[in-house]
């Protein structure tokens, strides 16, 4: 897995990741997730068009962002999830509780003066 | 109308009939769950894999047993029959004390496809993931939701709880012939 953030507006952030989220990339990824979120950061983008791989674990982080998201009054927004990941999310049913989009341009404009 | 699902134990279930499938065994080496799924997929056909999604969710069980079961433990092995030949068949079996908290699984189950159904989603998100005594950052806490979706022939627990038989049908079948994986009649 390779994961970079880049943050927008006062309290948007992009995370971008690609490859394979599982068992063994997923404390690395809560961990960056959780510094995003501490730094006041609470709309977010996942733009995980290049993830190949989601397994329970990587399905559990997003879970998980969902709650802390909730507690602070913020969104999140799912850009170019398919294949694979999205089979999964699926069958967690996880995949009702996300906003999704196309890329990262419709989830910034989706969330508007949000940020 | 809302038909909940839930695990079942059934130990003389067919699922559970190893005849004619291939075994392997491995140490219980966290470090190692994918590579034991790519070993054991290697002569899959293709129709079977769905991209990545056989391998995950094979991944998921045998994580299950060499973590909750055997609790890492290199000296306890995780067993596994499988039959890839027409559907993919597994039985996966651990060396430790069986899932103990599947009562209390299959109520917080319960409750959380309740909340789903009544479309109540601020509790389904509390519900979304199950945390019981053994788990931490590594457990999403979701995989045997999806297993009792992915594996549409069956997902059930033998009566000591340690083992697992599960089947997943594919509707284009397998395009290998019966012989060339090996595998003969269940």
């Amino acid at each position: 897995m390779k994961a970079s953030a880049k943050k927008f507006g006062e309290t948007g952030a992009v995370l971008l990741l690609s490859g394979e989220i599982d068992l063994y990339s997923t404390s690395e990824l809560w961990k960056m997730v959780s510094g995003i979120l501490e730094l006041g950061r609470k709309h977010l983008i996942l733009d995980v068009s290049d993830v190949n791989y989601l397994d329970s674990s990587g399905v559990g982080v997003v879970i998980r962002l969902l709650q802390e998201l909730k507690k602070q009054g913020g969104k999140l927004l799912v850009a170019g999830l398919q294949g694979s990941p999205r089979q999964v999310l699926q069958m967690s049913n996880i995949i009702s509780l996300l906003q999704l989009c196309d890329n990262v341009e419709q989830g910034r404009a989706m969330l508007g003066e949000a940020i | 109308m809302f038909i909940p699902r839930k695990i079942i134990i059934d130990d003389r279930n067919e699922l559970f009939d190893a005849k004619g499938m291939k075994y392997v065994e491995f140490p219980s080496d966290f470090s190692q769950i994918r590579v034991y799924t790519a070993q054991i997929l290697e002569k899959a056909p293709e129709t079977f894999l769905e991209g990545n999604l056989l391998h995950q969710q094979l991944s998921e069980i045998i994580k299950n047993g060499i973590k909750h079961g055997n609790r890492s433990d290199p000296s306890k092995k995780i067993k596994i029959w499988f039959d890839l030949r027409k559907r993919a068949r597994f039985i996966v079996e651990d060396e430790g004390e069986g899932f103990v908290h599947l009562e209390e699984w299959n109520e917080f189950f319960f409750k959380r496809q309740k909340a789903l159904h009544e479309a109540d989603f601020d509790t389904f998100l509390q519900l979304a993931n199950y945390q019981g005594p053994t788990s931490d950052n590594t457990d999403g806490g979701n995989s045997l939701i999806a297993a009792l979706e992915y594996w549409n022939g069956g997902f059930i627990f033998g009566g000591k709880r340690n083992k697992v038989g599960v089947v997943r049908w594919f509707s284009g079948g397998s395009s290998r012939s019966e012989n060339e994986n090996g595998s003969s009649n269940v």
